[in-house]
């Protein structure tokens, strides 16, 4: 019965990189470390990509609206 | 003191707020002082203070606001209640240089004697004179960021295989 289940295939389990290091402040001022949450586009990266835990995608997300105010991140990057 | 008071802080509280505006580029010293003593006026009046006031230079902006592409950058970290917000927030509106402002609440329920600081004179000068900021960081993120970002985009892929593989077994 269990035989015929089709073969899983599995990457490393992604850890929060927030979690795992807690010296890492999420901070709109610092557009750098958001950066590399969303894509060249300036599309964010759902966290299920990312790894990122559920609190700390919620204060990613916050965090790069508020940076897209005051213009340190663009909304959408056209080329 | 006909202030509007929150009924959810505590007593004697104050709250802490941070604000970023963004001046036109061709933004002026002296415009700047001109902006920093209304600023102060403000506060003084609605029982504020500013704890601290920051240039950050002209930087080049993410995208054009009021067709400026560049923009000089001040932050100020203040206390205060929600009528002072208020009021700043329309005289930002009020004066022409400046192209944006976001006022952020940091913290409630403050103690203003554990925050000690105060604006000095120095940080208002320093404020004051305009430096050309070159985002050295810019380029790099893109050879740095990007290949873990889409090995991690397959990583996901494969995760929703497999989900997907599930679903098909229970039925």
């Amino acid at each position: 019965m269990m035989n015929d289940k089709k073969p899983r295939r599995f990457g490393r389990r992604k850890v929060c990189m927030f979690c795992a290091d807690s010296t890492v402040k999420i901070d709109y001022k610092n557009p750098q470390l958001l950066r590399s949450f969303v894509t060249e586009r300036g599309k964010m990266i759902p966290s299920r990509i990312t790894g990122t835990c559920a609190q700390h995608q919620r204060a990613l997300a916050l965090a790069i609206r508020r940076s897209r105010m005051v213009a340190l991140m663009p909304f959408a990057v056209n080329e | 003191m006909a202030l509007t008071r929150s009924y959810r802080d505590q007593l004697n509280s104050e709250r802490e707020y941070e604000m970023i505006t963004i001046l036109a580029p061709e933004t002026t010293s002296d415009d700047i002082k001109v902006i920093q003593r209304r600023v102060l006026e403000l506060m003084e009046r609605k029982e504020g203070r500013l704890l601290t006031l920051e240039n950050w230079g002209r930087r080049r902006l993410a995208y054009t606001v009021r067709k400026h592409r560049k923009g000089i950058y001040l932050y100020w970290r203040f206390l205060g209640h929600s009528e002072l917000v208020a009021e700043l927030e329309r005289l930002m509106r009020m004066i022409e240089k400046v192209i944006r402002y976001m006022t952020i609440l940091v913290d409630a329920n403050v103690d203003p004697a554990a925050r000690p600081e105060a604006v000095t004179e120095e940080q208002l000068n320093e404020a004051a004179t305009i430096v050309a900021y070159d985002s050295v960081a810019e380029p790099e993120y893109e050879e740095s960021a990007r290949p873990e970002a889409e090995e991690a985009e397959e990583m996901g892929e494969e995760a929703e295989d497999a989900e997907a593989s599930d679903d098909e077994d229970k039925e």
